[in-house]
């Protein structure tokens, strides 16, 4: 009688617990894939102007950027930002590196972009404003895990204004990706958030 | 045929199931978003400590209104490292004193990079000031953390939430699924939430 009764809720908590499992270990499997999903291979293309996306803490971006400059890759350099707090935008302080770093005070502007949504809804702006300067290549420099996302994003208005787009980052901040990222705190949140927006992305038509 | 039936039977208990959960979710995620959200009855208080983290700065709005209704004698103003020559605070500050709050009243606590560090730094201010109680303003989906926060890092200290409130263009907690911003901002929340409970366990 009392197995009887026992059995089938056994056989329930079984599945249950089988599917908790693999809920797990698919929710594991996802956050250590995550670098891998987000990163797009660097393409780092001649262009008219440099798309700097700035965020805090860039000093190997910024490098990195002076240094296609000096190279030769690119005559332009737009360093482009939201506001993070009253007045303050990183394009700015990312321009003033720039310029501490021996780039010419001509080559390098800064673009101030609105409060969006998501980073698609800035895609049309930035594209008008190449068209105005007369630019139709553009080499976009990002952190490598929002490199993905952006060329998701910025392709398709790019694209019917025949612009092409080429996305890179610092192989610095790539390197720093590539050991055991999930023990530092700032990287795994940092990580975790562009997988969330980009997951995001997928339910809103406007994003993706 | 039994077989049949008890085919039927799952099918029908499946599908209502469903439908329950289908109607009910709405109400299970508001309900949810609300549990972010504390706000406590105004008070007045040693300070009012303004949260970093709003790039559109309402929160020291909110902590420059509390402070012209006289609420407390002093503002914080928290923030945090953006790169190596940059701390928010710096900005925050300024932009409570374009505001009209006197520099004598007015502190700006650097290095509060999350909401943890951001009590550890201000707990500590305040011992060493001698300050008793305090009036948190953050943002509304941020508010119960933020005292939970607080109060986990200083149970002898007394501490009021007033967030900035949700509505207009902010975040609100009603069908916050249907707007992109609301949606990152709540999910985000959740596993911040889920980070402070797991840490505190540790």
């Amino acid at each position: 009688m009392t197995n009887k009764i026992i059995k089938p809720w056994a056989k329930y908590l079984r599945r249950a617990g089988l599917a908790l499992l693999i809920c797990l270990l698919s929710a594991l499997l996802l956050f250590f894939s995550l670098p891998w999903l987000l990163i797009r291979p660097a393409e780092t293309a001649p262009a008219d102007v440099v798309l700097y996306f700035a965020s805090g803490n860039t000093s190997d971006t910024e490098r990195y950027v002076a240094e296609l400059y000096q190279q030769g890759l690119a005559k332009k350099i737009v360093c482009l930002s939201r506001q993070i707090t009253w007045q303050i935008f990183p394009a700015d302080f990312a321009r003033e590196h720039l310029l501490q770093l021996g780039l010419p005070a001509e080559a390098v502007t800064t673009f101030h972009l609105p409060r969006a949504d998501c980073d698609a809804e800035v895609g049309g702006l930035l594209r008008d404003f190449l068209q105005q300067q007369g630019w139709k290549r553009v080499l976009v420099v990002t952190t490598p895990i929002a490199s993905r996302a952006l060329n998701r994003t910025l392709s398709p208005p790019f694209a019917r204004a025949q612009i092409s787009l080429s996305v890179t980052y610092a192989p610095a901040d790539a390197e720093a990706l590539r050991g055991q990222w999930w023990r530092e705190h700032k990287k795994t949140q940092q990580v975790v958030q562009q997988g969330i927006e980009t997951a995001l992305d997928l339910f809103y038509p406007h994003c993706w | 045929m039994w077989k049949n039936n008890h085919w039927l039977r799952r099918i029908i208990i499946i599908t209502g199931i469903l439908t329950v959960g289908y109607f009910l979710l709405p109400f299970v995620l508001t309900a949810f978003a609300r549990g972010l959200i504390r706000i406590d009855q105004p008070v007045t208080a040693d300070l009012i400590i303004s949260l970093s983290g709003d790039a559109d700065c309402l929160r020291e709005l909110k902590a420059a209104r509390l402070y012209q209704q006289g609420l407390a004698r002093f503002v914080i103003v928290s923030g945090y490292a953006y790169g190596p020559d940059l701390d928010t605070s710096t900005a925050s500050r300024g932009y409570l004193l374009s505001l009209g709050t006197p520099e004598t009243d007015l502190l700006a606590v650097p290095g509060g990079n999350n909401t943890r560090l951001e009590a550890q730094n201000i707990t500590a201010l305040m011992r060493a000031r001698g300050w008793r109680s305090a009036i948190i303003v953050t943002s509304a989906f941020h508010s119960r953390r933020a005292l939970f926060t607080f109060e986990q890092a200083a149970p002898d200290l007394q501490f009021y939430s007033a967030p900035v409130p949700a509505e207009g263009t902010n975040w609100q907690p009603d069908h916050w699924w249907q707007r992109r911003y609301a949606f990152e901002i709540t999910v985000r929340e959740f596993f911040a939430w889920g980070n402070t409970l797991v840490t505190r366990w540790k």
